[in-house]
C-alpha cells in the first residue's frame, strides 16, 4: 500500500464511509422521525458541520496529490528501481509517467471528484447559513439531505481511484 | 409473535465505545440507516418514531485494550459467537469487518495502527472466518463481509470460505440501508417464519426455510419438496408461495389414491362432452393457479399416463390442455411438487425427462421431527393452546401448564409420523382431559411404536424417561452410566454423578419414610403405627406393584445402593431402620427376587 492509499484509507474508509456519512444519514433519519430539530439534534448538526470545515481540506490534499502518489514514477523511489542511475531516471521516470497518464486519465478523475467536492462545499456553506441565519428547519433538512448525498457521491468517487500503483 | 432476528456485527470501530468525531456514535447512525436495533447495551440507542427496526444487532469489537495498547482477540470472538449460536434467538447471520486496527492508543483515543493491519493476507476478518469454517458447530452460520476496503486482493480466499456476500458500508445509507439488510436476511439469514405459521427455530428448519425463500424467487423453475409424512409440506408450500411474490392464488392438488382419469381432470380440467357426465367446461387446478402457484402433493403417486402430460406443464412452455380439447393454453405458474419418496431417481416409475424437469438434485428437504427435536417444545405449546381454544366452548377446556417431564417424554419419542403425529397426541390429551390445569405425562397416549422403539442417538437419555425404573435400579445405573458426548464433557458430567447419587438416595430415603408413615397401620394395640413396607414401596414406585418379598428386596437394594452418609441417616431414623429390619427379617439372604 503506497502512502497516498494510506491517506485515502484514513479519509475515505475510516472517516467518510464509516463515520461521517453514517452520522449525516443517522441525523436525517432522527430529524425526520422527530419532525423537528430538537436541541440534541441541533448540537449534532453543529458538530458535523464543524467537522466538515475541519477535514474537507484533507480531501482536497488527497486529490491534489493523487497524480503524484499513484504514478508508477513513484516506483523509482523504491527498490529495485531506486538503483537506476540518475541519468536513466531522468528520462525514464517522466516517460513512464506520461505513458501512464495516456492510459489512465487520472486528471479527469481528479477533476470529476473535485467538482463533487466543490458542490459538497457549496452545499455545506448553504447549510451553515440556513443553520446560523434563517433557522428554517425544512430548508436545513432539505440541504442536509443534498449535502449527505454529495458526500456519499464523493466517497464513492474516491473509492474508484486505483487500489495500487499501476505499472504500464 | 416471533422475535426479531438477531445478528452479530464484529467490527473494531463500531464495536468500540470510544469515538472521536463528535455527535452520536457512528454505530448508532449505522444502525438507524440499516434498520438495526442496537441491543449491545454499552451505549444508549435512541427510540425513533418512524424507523421500526427489522433486526436486533449485537456489536463486538473483537479486540482487547490493555495498558494503552490494542490487540485482536480471536478466542474472545469465537467464544462470543458460540454463546449466541447456542441460545435463542441465535445469530441469524454474522457480519465481519475485514481490517482491524491494532497498536498504541493515541492521546485523542484513536489507534496508531500497525503495518500488518493492512496486509490483506492476514486481515483479522479472514482469521475469524477461517476459525468459523473449521469449527463443526459454527460452520452453518451465514457470514457477510461488511467492509469498505478494496476486496479484490482477497476475493478468492473469501469465496473459498462460503461467504454469503460482500457488503460495502457506504451502501448502508438512509436510502437503501434497511432494504439491503432486509434482503440479506431474506437471502442468507437463518430466520423464523415471521407469520408464525411454521413453528420452530432449529437449524435444520431454518436452513430449509432459507432454501425455500431462495427457490421461490427463481421464477419459472419447478420446486420439489422431499419430506417424510407429516413434516408440513403444505405449510412449506404456502411459505414458498408467500415469498414468490406471485399475484395469483395457491392451488393445492392432492392426488394420492385417485384414478388416472380423475388425476388428469383435477389437474387439467375438461371441456363439455369430454366424458360422460362432463356437462360443462371445467378448468383444472393448473388454470386456476395461473399467475400463482400450483402444489401437487404426493407427486410420487402420479400415474405414468399423466406424467407425459405433465412434461409440457413442467417445461419452459408451461402449456395446459383440457381433457377433450385440442387447444393448448399457456399459463404462468410456479409448480411445487412434494413427495415422501426420498429415492425418486432410483425409482423406475418416473420418466427421466420428468425427473430432469423437477430437478431432483435441487429439491428442498424438509427435516423430520426427530432431526429438529429442538422445536418440539414450541410445537407442543402451539398445539396445546390451539386445542384448548378449539375445545374451550364444547368441552370447557381450561388453560394449562405443560409439565416439563411431559415435554421431555415427547422430545424423546421417535415420531415416525412427525408433526402430524405429535399434534394428534396433544389433540387427544386435550380432548380427553379438557379440564385440567397441568398437562403431564399421564395424559399423553403415546403411539405404541414410541414405547417399543425409543429414540436413537440420544445423548444422555434422561433417567425418568425410562419410567419403568425403580429407585434401586436408578441408583444402580448412576454408578455405571456412560455419557455419549465429547471426552472433556464426559469427564465433567461423570464427575457430577456422585452428587446426583447422594441427592437421589436422600430423596429415596425421605420419600420412603413419608410413604411408611402414611401407610402405617394404627391400631389400639399399636397406637404409634405399625410399619408396612409393601404399600409404602408401591407408593414410591408409581405404577409398579410389588409383592411383600419384592418390596423387602427393593428396600434392601435402595439401602445398599445409597452412599455411606445416607445409610447412616437410615439407621439413625426409627421408621427407616424399622423398615430395614423388616426387610432383612423377610429376606435374610443377600439375593433378591425378581420384580416381575
Amino acid at each position: 500500500m503506497c502512502e497516498w492509499q494510506r491517506l485515502r484509507t484514513r479519509i475515505n474508509h475510516d472517516w467518510l464511509k464509516n463515520e461521517y456519512l453514517k452520522n449525516l444519514d443517522g441525523l436525517i433519519i432522527q430529524i425526520k422521525s422527530s419532525q423537528s430539530i430538537e436541541n440534541k439534534l441541533c448540537r449534532e448538526l453543529q458538530a458535523y458541520l464543524k467537522r466538515w470545515s475541519e477535514r474537507h481540506g484533507e480531501i482536497e490534499k488527497l486529490l491534489n496529490t493523487a497524480e503524484k502518489g499513484l504514478s508508477p514514477r513513484t516506483l523509482f523511489e523504491k527498490e529495485p528501481l531506486i538503483r537506476c542511475t540518475r541519468k536513466n531516471k531522468d528520462w525514464l521516470a517522466p516517460l513512464i509517467h506520461g505513458l501512464w497518464l495516456s492510459r489512465h486519465d487520472i486528471r479527469k478523475w481528479v477533476k470529476e471528484t473535485e467538482t463533487i467536492l466543490t458542490e459538497a462545499n457549496q452545499s455545506h456553506a448553504l447549510l451553515q447559513s440556513y443553520y446560523s441565519v434563517t433557522q428554517d428547519e425544512l430548508q436545513i433538512l432539505k440541504t442536509l439531505e443534498i449535502f449527505s448525498d454529495l458526500v456519499g457521491d464523493l466517497s464513492r468517487q474516491i473509492s474508484k481511484f486505483p487500489g495500487k500503483v499501476i505499472t504500464v | 409473535m416471533t422475535n426479531l432476528p438477531k445478528i452479530l456485527i464484529i467490527d473494531d470501530q463500531y464495536g468500540r465505545i470510544h469515538h472521536s468525531g463528535g455527535g452520536i456514535h457512528p454505530r448508532t447512525s449505522f444502525c438507524l440507516c440499516a434498520g438495526i436495533k442496537d441491543v449491545t447495551g454499552d451505549i444508549p440507542f435512541p427510540e425513533t418514531n418512524n424507523n421500526s427496526p427489522i433486526v436486533e444487532g449485537v456489536f463486538l469489537r473483537g479486540q482487547i485494550e490493555e495498558d494503552g495498547y490494542v490487540r485482536n482477540d480471536i478466542e474472545g470472538v469465537i467464544e462470543a459467537i458460540h454463546k449466541g449460536w447456542k441460545e435463542w434467538p441465535r445469530w441469524a447471520l454474522i457480519m465481519i469487518d475485514l481490517q482491524f486496527i491494532t497498536g498504541k492508543v493515541k492521546p485523542d483515543g484513536t489507534i496508531e495502527g500497525c503495518e500488518s493491519d493492512s496486509d490483506p493476507s492476514i486481515f483479522f476478518g479472514l482469521s475469524i472466518l477461517e476459525r468459523l469454517r473449521q469449527d463443526l458447530e459454527l460452520r452453518d452460520i451465514p457470514v457477510v463481509l461488511l467492509s469498505s476496503m478494496d476486496r479484490a486482493p482477497i476475493e478468492k480466499r473469501f469465496a473459498d470460505h462460503s461467504i454469503c456476500q460482500f457488503l460495502d458500508k457506504v451502501d448502508i445509507d438512509r436510502h437503501h440501508g434497511k432494504k439491503r439488510i432486509a434482503n440479506l436476511l431474506q437471502d442468507h439469514g437463518l430466520i423464523e417464519d415471521p407469520s408464525g405459521k411454521i413453528i420452530g427455530h432449529s437449524i435444520p428448519l431454518l436452513k430449509c426455510l432459507r432454501e425455500a425463500r431462495l427457490r421461490a424467487r427463481a421464477d419459472g423453475k419447478n420446486i420439489l419438496i422431499l419430506g417424510e409424512r407429516g413434516t408440513g409440506k403444505e405449510l412449506l408450500t404456502s411459505y414458498i408461495h408467500q415469498h414468490s411474490g406471485r399475484i395469483g392464488k395457491l392451488e393445492m392438488c392432492f392426488l394420492q389414491g385417485c384414478p388416472e382419469t380423475l388425476v388428469e381432470d383435477l389437474l387439467f380440467g375438461h371441456i363439455k362432452g369430454a366424458f360422460s357426465g362432463a356437462h360443462t367446461d371445467q378448468s383444472g387446478a393448473v388454470e386456476r393457479a395461473d399467475k400463482g402457484t400450483l402444489f401437487i402433493d404426493e407427486f410420487g403417486a402420479i400415474p405414468p399416463g399423466v406424467q407425459t402430460k405433465l412434461l409440457r406443464l413442467l417445461g419452459n412452455t408451461r402449456e395446459v390442455q383440457r381433457m377433450g380439447s385440442d387447444r393448448k393454453k399457456r399459463v404462468d405458474i410456479l409448480v411445487v411438487l412434494a413427495t415422501n419418496r426420498m429415492n425418486l431417481v432410483d425409482s423406475s416409475d418416473f420418466q427421466a425427462d420428468l425427473l430432469d424437469r423437477v430437478d431432483v438434485e435441487q429439491s428442498i428437504k424438509l427435516p423430520s421431527l426427530s432431526e429438529r427435536d429442538e422445536d418440539i417444545p414450541a410445537l407442543i405449546e402451539y398445539f396445546v393452546r390451539h386445542y384448548e381454544a378449539k375445545y374451550k366452548v364444547s368441552l370447557q377446556a381450561e388453560e394449562r401448564k405443560i409439565d416439563s417431564e411431559a415435554v421431555s417424554l415427547l422430545i424423546n419419542q421417535p415420531w415416525p409420523g412427525n408433526i402430524r403425529q405429535l399434534e394428534e397426541v396433544i389433540s387427544n390429551a386435550i380432548n380427553r382431559f379438557p379440564r385440567i390445569r397441568v398437562l403431564s405425562s399421564s395424559h399423553l397416549s403415546l403411539p405404541q411404536i414410541s414405547l417399543d422403539s425409543p429414540k436413537k442417538n440420544c445423548d444422555a437419555e434422561p433417567f425418568y424417561i425410562k419410567n419403568s425404573l425403580t429407585f434401586s435400579e436408578l441408583l444402580s445405573q448412576l454408578d455405571t452410566f456412560e455419557f455419549k458426548t465429547v471426552p472433556e464433557k464426559r469427564v465433567e458430567l461423570t464427575n457430577a454423578l456422585p452428587n446426583l447419587k447422594l441427592s437421589y438416595s436422600k430423596c429415596a430415603a425421605n420419600l420412603l419414610r413419608t410413604a411408611l408413615i402414611v401407610t402405617s397401620k394404627f391400631t389400639l394395640e399399636n397406637p404409634e403405627g405399625e410399619v408396612q413396607i409393601t404399600p409404602a414401596v408401591n407408593i414410591i414406585s408409581g405404577k409398579k406393584k410389588f409383592s411383600t418379598s419384592q418390596a423387602a428386596d427393593e428396600i434392601k437394594r435402595i439401602f445398599r445402593q445409597s452412599p455411606e452418609d445416607i445409610q447412616k441417616y437410615w439407621l439413625a431414623d426409627s421408621i427407616l431402620s424399622k423398615a430395614i429390619e423388616i426387610a432383612v427379617t423377610l429376606r435374610p439372604r443377600k439375593g433378591s427376587s425378581s420384580r416381575n
